[in-house]
């Protein structure tokens, strides 16, 4: 989910609109902290790359961080992508519709 | 912006530059203080810092895990300390032979300097164990370590006294007992928690940080 959002948000991918798309999909808070945590270790796995921007007033004098997916990022959800439609068309279908 | 700040929210904003375990994130700090101005409240702020604290001890518990395991084993030892103080009880005596207050404060510091070796050994070791495997060293976070072992040591020891005065327990006569039966009365458990406690933050404290690729900066 948080490799989507960077995708989605593309060079503006920082903390806050991270966050700010997160909350819109799931419908509830979602901590600076767990974000920065999840994109740390995503990092940590060659998934994701940052770099950090000029610092501002209106942050305190401090810089934002930006975040990118890297090719094996891309690699990973595209993989992703592709089980979770596998599981989708391997579900049996209900009465009143598909599963 | 940092002027407009109220105190409790310059307290949370240095909470989350100094007490994070691992270092904080100066871009978190930023997000943290931009979402501030665009009218977040206080009480978001703080839970931020805490949910920050909680990621950040989660990660240490991740990959500290075998120097905590080291904190525990080596805490587990502190009773030593109660069979070695009684083994020089004519120095303890000369203590109390001095006037009041300086008896109390001298055989106070007595013991406190006899656990503050006892932690700070332990800490040594662990140190030159993690050095010798990783040959990696830092010898201003080891003074950290050291520093920060006392102020937590106190009120880590402050607790476990109030936590023992509180729970009804027997006196146990410790001369006449072995130290594998020592270390098993229950009247030990809190202060084997508080050298735990201590040495655990002291040792987080004083080893080198983690590789964490740092970001370059670029021009965006």
């Amino acid at each position: 989910m948080v490799l989507l959002a960077l995708i989605r948000l593309g060079d503006e991918a920082y903390g806050v609109p991270v966050a700010r798309e997160l909350r819109a999909i799931r419908g509830r808070e979602v901590a600076l902290g767990s974000i920065y945590a999840a994109l740390e270790r995503l990092e940590g796995k060659g998934l994701v790359t940052s770099s950090l921007g000029e610092p501002t007033p209106e942050r305190g004098g401090r810089a934002r961080r930006f975040f990118r997916v890297t090719k094996e990022g891309l690699r990973q959800v595209q993989a992703t992508r592709r089980a979770l439609t596998t599981l989708w068309r391997s579900l049996p279908e209900h009465e009143g519709g598909k599963a | 912006m940092s002027r407009s700040l109220s105190r409790s929210s310059r307290l949370a904003v240095w909470a989350l530059d100094h007490l994070v375990p691992g270092g904080s994130d100066p871009g978190l700090t930023g997000d943290v203080l931009e979402e501030l101005a665009e009218g977040r409240s206080t009480r978001w702020l703080w839970g931020q810092v805490g949910l920050a604290l909680l990621s950040g001890f989660e990660r240490k518990l991740q990959c500290c895990w075998p120097a905590l395991l080291f904190a525990l084993v080596w805490s587990l030892s502190a009773p030593a300390l109660e069979l070695i103080q009684r083994q020089n009880e004519a120095f303890e005596a000369r203590l109390w032979e001095m006037t009041w207050p300086w008896s109390t404060v001298c055989d106070l510091g007595y013991s406190l300097g006899m656990a503050l070796v006892f932690l700070w050994t332990g800490l040594a070791i662990c140190v030159a164990l993690y050095s010798m495997t990783t040959w990696r060293f830092d010898g201003r976070r080891l003074l950290r370590g050291i520093w920060l072992s006392v102020p937590v040591f106190a009120a880590a020891l402050a607790a476990a006294t109030l936590l023992v005065s509180l729970t009804p327990h027997s006196w146990i006569n410790i001369e006449q007992m072995t130290y594998v039966r020592l270390i098993r009365q229950p009247v030990f458990i809190p202060y084997d928690a508080a050298c735990w406690f201590t040495l655990s933050v002291a040792i987080m404290a004083a080893l080198p940080r983690g590789r964490r690729k740092r970001a370059r900066t670029a021009d965006v």
